[in-house]
């Protein structure tokens, strides 16, 4: 069967341009290491555009850098004209093939400074890593991600996005992160999406949703308040039948001029649903992907950018010496600012005592206590997990200069360097409230007790 | 340089005529109304106790068989840091069935976060937030739009109330079903400066007793907005609240000219606290003196005229408000140069007697109000400060209330307050409200 069918594609078509054999691929079963050896470089000719992708899949998935790095060309069409072309080296004419053999002795060229690939089996990552910056290397080029809606990161990479399912792609981001953190590549923001925090997925449909019910039936409407007669209501009262204009029901006047003798201070919802009103709505996003319905603070913020290598990338490309570790998932989101951990948290409380060691100074450290917490069978990492959450919490309370820090899950510590203890204590009775209504409808925490304290930043603190 | 031999020697010699003659003014108008009437009231309000306790125990039961649901609404502005004590202070309520509407008139602190949080946090059932401010009057219009209650309460956001006050407040509805509206029993919060505790002894007398007379005389004219009570028809009868230098007296006369009766419940004990300085205390009663010539001389001067709808008891409530309170005032003057003129070489004599008059009349209404106190002991301690009360009452509060009535009478300064917006003020002074 195999035989029968390596045989039939074998007797694909194979042209040739000044010395250079260029493959002509319609199909994936064509990507077999013989076939791909044998050629310079792939014209690729698929029936549709899925076909498409599962020949590159296929090309990129193969394990020598002169197979996966195979210089790859279409033909211009109706069918690859969307997009397709940032996956390749670019169009080929097959009448006149020479400005193809140009870009294929270039690549050709920067493969041969590659250094030997360390057969190192650092694990998938470093593995992807290193083709990435191999790619980026012999393209010459920058690694621009293209709007995509059937991507789960709303992005397709270039060359990159082949290695992973696209329900997988939240770890090419992490991929890039390490990638940057390690000096090899370069990046600069292009876009931020949305990601869920259930399946990772960027298709999110936001949407006001009612407050009591989560009902996406809800209705806004101003509120007119009419100066002369102290009347507030929706503007919907003010509506007559058949008549143009608002008129007051209470004082039987008709409203003339906005800001002379009414206004509309504000607009107010209803859900048509349950019939609750409310003032703001809670916007929610629905996962297209998983279906889960989710509050806005849940979902986490990536980064999506363009990537060039840098000298540190293009040295380690020309050697073949790169170092794995340190790989596991780096954070995607942008979310723990302002949380830090105990010892910067304790030079920052330091640095403010210094700033503000004067007696007129307005800052207040802040302790969260919580006592009475079962953890019995609560596995660390999802204490740890838990414990960062309830940072995030505290830290959505204070304001944006604030920083929060922990001692484990029982003990967070808040820097509100620009509040007043007065302002602190203001906080304290809601944000005790808020954490103890959490912890017990939350993670069934019944005899969880809250306490807060707040103290002025002094100097035997 | 004081002889109490010749100060009372003095008096034994005038004669009865010539007293009277020289203490006109406090024998005709405050002996007769503060001390005569109102003892007299009271005494047939304990004397009447025990029926009393017995229509209310029934009303009681029909309120606790009805269990309707009761609006509560605090508008106000900057009053965040009030919010979550207030409501916790319902929270430990012996009456439960009520929904919480917060309405913040254009804060600029952080209120709109802490009542977004309670309301989020499921504290509080609907907060309205205004980003441009629309004064007190509109801000509770508002929250009484969006009310579903058959009762709303009327408070404001720094009062705290004792564990039976909604109960209390709403047992009167079912006593009598043509009352329109319940005014609570406010007091002032304890607290040790002098201003506080001369306004606590004036508090007790004009609200913890002096309202009981006036409610059973039929002639009670002013809830609270503090806390009070309004059936949600008759609220809406008389289209909510209008705008003016001060609502509460403002309403209730709406309310009574629409037919409804008003009671005044002193059971219903909320604490509030009051200015603690004596230039705060002057602002606020600048503007309650304005109100009174506001509304009582100009917006409903009609109470006082024969029409249709014409009740003598509204009529005599005018009458005697406003008697007491501005032409008296006035006539005090009178009475002042009456005595300088015609006594003048006595007045080391006659001011004393006076004092000592007053002094004596404040010790009886005191214990009047000890009758009534479900805080007794608390109380008690005012009593040192009773002989502070001429000044604060004669000096004070008169000097106070006479210039704010002249100035409202003269240039309707109640329109340029900044306690209401200017475009409110502006509006309300071209309709005539
Ligand atoms: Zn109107
Ligand atoms: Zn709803
Ligand atoms: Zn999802």
């Amino acid at each position: 069967m195999l035989q029968h069918a390596a045989k039939t594609l074998s007797l694909d078509k194979i042209l040739y341009e000044e010395g250079l054999s260029f493959g002509i691929v319609r199909h994936y079963r064509q990507i077999q290491p013989g076939f791909i050896r044998s050629v310079d470089a792939l014209i690729v000719q698929p029936a549709s555009g899925r076909e498409f992708e599962s020949i590159l899949r296929e090309l990129r998935a193969m394990p020598s850098p002169e197979e996966y790095l195979k210089p790859v060309f279409i033909v211009d069409s109706p069918a690859m004209r969307q997009g397709k072309h940032f996956d390749t080296d670019g169009f080929a004419d097959l009448e006149d093939l020479s400005g193809a053999a140009e870009k294929v002795r270039k690549i050709q060229s920067r493969i041969d400074k590659l250094g030997s690939n360390p057969s190192l089996h650092e694990g998938f990552d470093t593995e992807v890593l290193l083709k990435i910056l191999q790619y980026i290397f012999t393209r010459q080029t920058d690694l621009q991600p293209q709007p995509n809606r059937f991507s789960n990161i709303h992005y397709h990479y270039p060359f990159a996005s082949y290695f992973l399912a696209e329900s997988e792609e939240q770890r090419l981001l992490s991929i890039f992160r390490m990638a940057e953190k390690k000096g090899f590549l370069k990046g600069e923001l292009v876009d931020k999406i949305h990601c869920c925090p259930e399946c990772g997925s960027a298709h999110q449909n936001l949407r006001a949703t009612c407050t009591k019910c989560k009902s996406v039936d809800i209705v806004e409407e101003d509120l007119v308040h009419h100066f002369p007669c102290a009347n507030i209501a929706p503007v919907s009262d003010f509506e007559r039948d058949g008549h143009d204009g608002l008129h007051c029901p209470k004082c039987d006047k008709s409203l003339r001029h906005i800001g002379n003798d009414y206004d509309k201070p504000s607009s107010i919802h209803n859900c048509n649903h349950c019939h609750h009103t409310f003032q703001q709505a809670e916007y929610r996003s629905l996962c297209i992907d998983c279906g889960g319905d989710i509050e806005l603070h849940r979902l986490e913020e990536a980064y999506i950018r363009q990537y060039q290598l840098t000298a540190k990338g293009n040295s380690v490309v020309q050697t073949g010496a790169i170092t794995g570790g340190e790989i596991a998932g780096p954070k995607l989101t942008s979310r723990n600012d302002g949380i830090y951990n105990l010892d910067v948290f304790k030079i920052l409380v330091k640095q403010e005592l210094m700033r503000t060691d004067r007696p007129e100074r307005t800052g207040t450290l802040g302790q969260v206590k919580l006592e009475g917490l079962s953890l019995a069978d609560m596995p660390e990492a999802r204490q740890e997990a838990i414990t960062q959450e309830i940072c995030q919490i505290i830290k959505s309370y204070l304001k944006n200069t604030d920083v929060v820090s922990t001692k484990g899950i029982k003990s967070y510590y808040l820097l509100m360097s620009q509040s007043t203890l007065e302002e602190a204590d203001q906080l304290k009775d809601v944000l005790a409230y808020n954490l103890h209504q959490i912890l017990v409808s939350n993670l069934k925490q019944k005899t969880v007790q809250v306490r807060v304290f707040m103290e002025r930043l002094a100097r035997q603190a | 340089m004081f002889n109490l031999d010749e100060f009372f020697g003095y008096w034994y010699s005038v004669g009865f005529w010539k007293i009277t003659r020289v203490f006109w003014y406090f024998l005709t108008f405050e002996f007769v109304r503060y001390v005569g009437l109102e003892f007299f009231v009271l005494i047939v309000y304990r004397l009447n106790g025990k029926k009393r306790a017995r229509r209310w125990e029934a009303a009681r039961q029909a309120l606790w068989n009805e269990n309707p649901l009761i609006s509560i609404i605090a508008p106000g502005k900057n009053e965040g840091k009030h919010i979550y004590k207030l409501v916790k202070s319902l929270n430990e309520q012996t009456y439960r069935n009520v929904e919480i509407i917060i309405v913040d008139d254009g804060s600029d602190d952080k209120t709109p976060i802490i009542g977004r949080s309670l309301e989020k946090a499921g504290l509080i059932d609907l907060f309205i937030r205004n980003d441009a401010r629309g004064g007190k009057a509109s801000g509770a219009n508002v929250a009484m739009r969006y009310c579903k209650g058959k009762i709303v309460l009327h408070m404001d956001a720094d009062c705290s109330f004792d564990h039976d006050a909604v109960e209390n407040i709403l047992v009167p509805f079912y006593m009598d079903e043509k009352i329109g509206g319940v005014g609570g029993n406010v007091k002032i919060r304890e607290a040790d400066t002098l201003c506080s505790k001369l306004q606590s002894i004036e508090y007790l007398k004009t609200i913890s007793t002096g309202r009981i007379v006036t409610s059973y005389l039929g002639i009670y004219r002013i809830i609270s907005g503090a806390f009070g009570a309004f059936r949600m028809d008759a609220l809406r009868q008389v289209g909510g609240w209008d705008i003016g230098p001060g609502l509460d007296g403002d309403i209730t006369v709406k309310l009574r000219k629409s037919g409804y009766r008003i009671h005044f419940e002193p059971s219903a004990v909320c604490l509030t606290t009051g200015p603690k300085k004596f230039s705060v205390l002057w602002k606020q009663r600048s503007r309650w003196s304005r109100s009174i010539v506001r509304f009582r001389l100009r917006k409903h001067r009609d109470v006082m005229l024969p029409h249709q709808n014409f009740n003598w008891s509204n009529y005599i409530g005018f009458v005697e408000n406003i008697f007491y309170n501005i032409v008296l005032d006035f006539k005090w003057f009178v009475y002042f140069f009456d005595v300088a003129i015609h006594y003048s070489r006595f007045l080391e004599i006659i001011l004393p007697f006076n004092l000592i008059l007053y002094t004596i009349t404040g010790y009886l209404q005191m214990w009047a109000i000890y009758m009534f106190s479900e805080r007794k002991k608390q109380e008690m301690k005012l009593l040192p400060y009773v002989p502070f009360m001429i000044f604060y009452v004669a000096l004070f509060l008169r000097s106070c209330q006479t210039l704010a009535y002249l100035r409202e009478l003269l240039f309707k300064t109640s329109y340029k307050d900044p306690w209401n917006p200017q475009k409110s003020s502006y509006q309300a002074a071209k309709y005539g409200y």
